[in-house]
């Protein structure tokens, strides 16, 4: 246990910063209820290790789907479409389990709660870009990057290659 | 003047206590939850953390929706970049996720060989990330690909070189965590406990941000 400095008859020493509440007396007593939302019992920890299993299994499974649409070569809203729903899926599994979001405390949430705000904000700003841009410059092709219709069928080719080199 | 002497000298004296006790104060909160937070310290500051994070790599991934809708042209990442290194690194990286935690669990079963083991191996996948990246890296630059070549490679420089930076400060961590473990382990167990928590967050949050780099980079 960390908390030997913790006299209760001292009363002190630690809190000063913020004037914080101070922990609670008398925890010395359950030395491994430190933990909240997770059952510490030896079968509680060994089902959350199976649990984690399972997860690693879905994870490896939705990145073997994800590389194999990516080998249909969909067109290219389509294939994002696809893309970001796997990952988005994935990230989730990350989040839930391994990151224990299924049940986490009040606060996080709040701070995850402001950051997914402002990461839309985030992402908003290149699609605020792409609508000014048309209006702006009428000639502006917001789909630039997608296959043109007048392409050959099941050919890509009109997306352009990178300057190999120079 | 007296007054003041007095009180000099008795704030000294409080001073003098106070360092004969430094040693044996120490950070509140390492291992109980904070009753007005409902966490202990170090997780409510690894999730403000991993916030700014988000923010970082959210400019970034902004930055290249904003490049990459604007672009007239725009190539597929599978046709120039190394889609099965890139897979083999994903299974590398989600593999170690499950290892940090693996770490985790076993601490609390008590059984610091196996959290170790697990730690060890989770460093072990850090190190085969780097060296699989380090590989794509050299391959790029013997093809004269550079992030200077076009906007498609200096998205992919920056983002999977940001990315690299943070796996990298992980395996730190984790070199620093295995090191020290047995005498946390003996000394302040259930605070070493959420550390490895608090940094498996962390690096959870780094497969996290692979989880979206891998599409959208390679497979689109």
């Amino acid at each position: 246990m960390s908390d030997h400095a913790m006299h209760p008859e001292q009363g002190v020493p630690d809190q000063h910063a913020g004037g914080a509440p101070r922990e609670p007396l008398g925890e010395h007593e359950h030395p491994t209820h430190h933990d909240h939302g997770h059952d510490n019992s030896p079968e509680g920890i060994r089902k959350e290790i199976r649990r984690y299993l399972m997860v690693f299994g879905m994870l490896a499974v939705l990145t073997v789907i994800t590389v194999a649409i990516a080998q249909l070569h969909l067109p290219t809203w389509q294939a994002v479409a696809l893309a970001l729903v796997v990952a988005t899926v994935k990230a989730t599994l990350v989040a839930a389990f391994f990151m224990h979001l299924v049940s986490e405390k009040k606060l996080i949430y709040a701070v995850l709660a402001i950051t997914v705000f402002f990461f839309g904000v985030l992402m908003w700003g290149p699609w605020h870009h792409r609508d000014n841009a048309q209006k702006a410059y009428p000639g502006y092709d917001v789909n630039a990057s997608q296959p043109s219709t007048t392409a050959t069928a099941g050919s890509h080719d009109n997306q352009g290659q990178p300057q190999q080199g120079h | 003047m007296d007054d003041g002497h007095a009180t000099t000298l008795g704030a000294h004296g409080q001073g003098h206590a106070h360092a004969a006790h430094a040693h044996e104060i120490e950070i509140p909160y390492t291992v109980h939850p904070r009753p007005d937070t409902g966490v202990y310290n170090g997780k409510l500051g690894i999730w403000l953390f991993l916030a700014s994070e988000v923010m970082l790599f959210g400019a970034l991934f902004s930055t290249l929706v904003l490049l990459r809708t604007s672009a007239s042209v725009w190539p597929h990442g599978w046709r120039i970049l190394n889609v099965p290194l890139a897979t083999l690194n994903t299974f590398v990286l989600i593999g170690s996720s499950v290892t940090v935690i693996l770490a985790w669990a076993h601490l609390r079963l008590g059984n610091l060989k196996k959290a170790k083991l697990f730690l060890a191996l989770t460093l072990l996948c850090g190190f085969g990330f780097m060296i699989i990246k380090t590989i794509e890296y050299m391959t790029k630059f013997s093809h004269h690909q550079y992030p200077s070549t076009n906007n498609f490679f200096a998205t992919y420089f920056v983002l999977t070189g940001l990315h690299g930076l943070h796996v990298l400060g992980g395996m730190v961590v984790f070199a620093y965590l295995l090191l020290t473990a047995n005498k946390w382990y003996a000394e302040k167990r259930d605070q070493f406990t959420n550390r490895v928590e608090t940094t498996g967050l962390y690096w959870h949050f780094v497969d996290l941000v692979w989880i979206f780099l891998f599409p959208i980079l390679y497979l689109l």
